[in-house]
């Protein structure tokens, strides 16, 4: 159980103080899972800092007799100097669990995650950043806590791995309640069944999640037409190219004629991004550094001609040229 | 895939999950002061004898040296073992809560754990230390005398909780400038001139020994070397003005705590 008494809260943002909770008593009963949404994005995520005590309260108190976790997935207090299986126990320790215990745990962790053999007794500057994502995800749920915290993702790397530590999540959580901070109705629907709305400071628990989310959508929430209309205004529509006006329709009749058209290449969208990224790739391909980079930026770029989206492509190979500079360098 | 079934946290009595929370920190505390290696343990060992070495040329060199009834390294030993605690535990109150503000995510550490076991660990260091220099000069043909250990209990104690008190207080007020927590660093400094470790207290002059007598830190290492060697000569030396000090400190340091701890 967790019990919200009359609490208060703020935010300092642009150096102004803005107002998160006021004056806010509800109870979260036990075995219960929560979605918290709010208008502004981010703020729901206060709530979950106010349970870990990371974040003070105005005043009021916020009281509770179960165990909860971290918020899953996020890397807590990596400590370059410990090896994996150190960082392990530490956090088993501080969680309250002893050392016999603890050693099972990392045997199985590092089973889950697939380390090569004695990967767990390097420091963690040996770990990649995949790794440490895998380490610390199976760590939040290999403990059982009676709430599970989620801030940002239930998951943890990539490919195989995520839809695996999706899965693992699921069954993890079967016996215990989530509290999911999220603006994604829909996804903490199946997960919720109560709700918690913050709403200019005004918060409101709902025991049925669909009621909630009926007011989010609804006239005075912020998913519903309002939110339409907030959308149109922040993409407005193409103005007119400025100039003179006679040069515009001098331009439709050229059109109208059958000059050289300029959508053409918008067409296809799919072969000119293609065409860039081998631009790319050979630039990459001259720069001895990073030539690890470039095989796999190539690779990607094979990828995308085998028809797949395109622009999806080039995102990845760029994240993933990013990401192997970063590794180089180190 | 193997199975993955979540491991279920123990009921426990809160006084053993404190216990286990201390023990995981102190024995991360010691693992990135030694590096991850055993030999980095050596480290405990060689840096007073490095601070001792300096000091013993540079001043040994001044003033031709003797200090009646002590043989002048183990003098200065004693007494930089001493001072090396108070500093420890003071640094590391200040570093404490800017070191462990991620921790702060996990929902079992409290702000109050986190001093506990960065002052816990310096003192085992520090005590095992100057266990093994006092075994160590006994070996070497030193005469020690272990009769009166309560007193240097005593006075070690003092020495540390003078440190704990004036570490959690000064951290939690600087807790958000680090600027102030170098400079607070900086101060420490003179402490060495100021404590009676390059001379004994009886050696300055009457002068000086007025203001002098106003620093706990000086009485108490004069005691600790008074119990090991009795025939040493002191001066006016108190046990009850260090004490009452620690007292002093230690109730502000926890006054102070315990005013600020919804804001850490």
């Amino acid at each position: 159980m967790i019990e919200f008494k009359n609490v208060t809260c703020h935010k300092m943002e642009f150096g102004k103080k803005q107002c998160i909770l006021r004056d806010a008593s509800f109870i979260i009963p036990d075995g219960t899972s929560v979605a918290i949404f709010s208008r502004i994005p981010k703020d729901n995520q206060k709530i979950l800092r106010l349970i870990l005590g990371t974040i003070p309260v105005d005043s009021g108190t916020i009281k509770t007799d179960s165990k909860i976790s971290w918020p899953v997935g996020e890397i807590v207090g990596l400590q370059a100097m410990l090896s994996g299986r150190q960082s392990i126990k530490l956090v088993c320790g501080i969680n309250g669990i002893g050392a016999g215990k603890s050693n099972r745990i990392a045997e199985m962790i590092a089973e889950y995650c697939e380390f090569p053999p004695d990967q767990l007794d390097l420091p963690m500057t040996h770990f990649r950043p995949e790794a440490r994502a895998r380490l610390f995800f199976a760590l939040s749920i290999a403990l059982r806590f009676d709430y599970y915290l989620v801030s940002r993702q239930m998951w943890a790397g990539s490919g195989a791995f995520r839809r695996k530590s999706q899965q693992s999540f699921l069954e993890a959580i079967r016996k215990s309640a989530v509290i999911v901070a999220s603006q994604n109705p829909a996804a903490a629907q199946k997960l919720c069944t109560a709700a918690v709305v913050m709403d200019e400071g005004r918060v409101t628990y709902y025991d049925a999640i669909d009621e909630a989310v009926e007011y989010i959508r609804g006239p005075d929430g912020w998913m519903g037409e309002a939110s339409k209309s907030y959308g149109e205004l922040r993409r407005p529509k193409k103005k007119a190219r400025r100039g003179n006006p006679a040069e515009q329709v001098d331009g439709a009749e050229k059109k109208a004629a059958g000059g050289k058209k300029r959508p053409q290449a918008s067409k296809k969208p799919a072969k000119k991004k293609i065409s860039r990224v081998k631009k790319s790739v050979g630039k990459l391909k001259r720069s001895p550094v990073i030539k690890r980079a470039a095989s796999n930026v190539a690779e990607a770029a094979n990828h995308a001609n085998t028809g797949t989206d395109a622009r999806k492509a080039a995102r990845k190979l760029r994240r993933m040229a990013r990401r192997n500079t970063e590794n180089t360098k180190n | 895939m193997a199975a993955f079934t979540p491991v279920r946290i123990p009921d426990r009595s809160p006084l053993v999950s404190k216990y286990l929370l201390i023990t995981a920190l102190i024995r991360k505390e010691m693992t990135i002061q030694f590096g991850r290696h055993e030999l980095g343990f050596v480290w405990v060992f060689v840096d007073p004898i490095l601070q001792v070495a300096v000091m013993a040329i540079a001043v040994g060199i001044l003033r031709a040296n003797s200090v009646s009834d002590i043989p002048f390294v183990f003098f200065l030993l004693l007494g930089i073992q001493l001072l090396n605690l108070f500093k420890s535990a003071m640094n590391d109150g200040l570093d404490a809560i800017g070191a462990h503000r991620q921790y702060m995510a996990y929902r079992t550490i409290g702000t109050l754990d986190v001093f506990f076991a960065k002052f816990l660990c310096q003192f085992m260091i520090n005590m095992f230390s100057t266990v093994f220099f006092t075994i160590g000069a006994m070996w070497w043909g030193i005469e020690v005398s272990l009769g009166s250990l309560q007193i240097f209990t005593a006075s070690y104690l003092g020495v540390w909780l003078m440190g704990c008190g004036s570490g959690l207080s000064l951290g939690v007020v600087t807790r958000n400038s680090p600027l102030a927590q170098k400079l607070l660093k900086l101060v420490n400094r003179p402490l060495v001139f100021l404590s009676c470790i390059l001379h004994p207290y009886a050696e300055v002059p009457v002068f000086y020994r007025e203001y002098l007598y106003w620093n706990p830190l000086a009485h108490c290492i004069e005691w600790a070397r008074k119990s090991l060697f009795p025939h040493y000569h002191v001066a006016d030396l108190n046990m009850r003005y260090p004490w009452i000090c620690v007292i002093v400190v230690m109730g502000i340091g926890t006054s102070i705590y315990f005013k600020n701890r919804h804001k850490l």
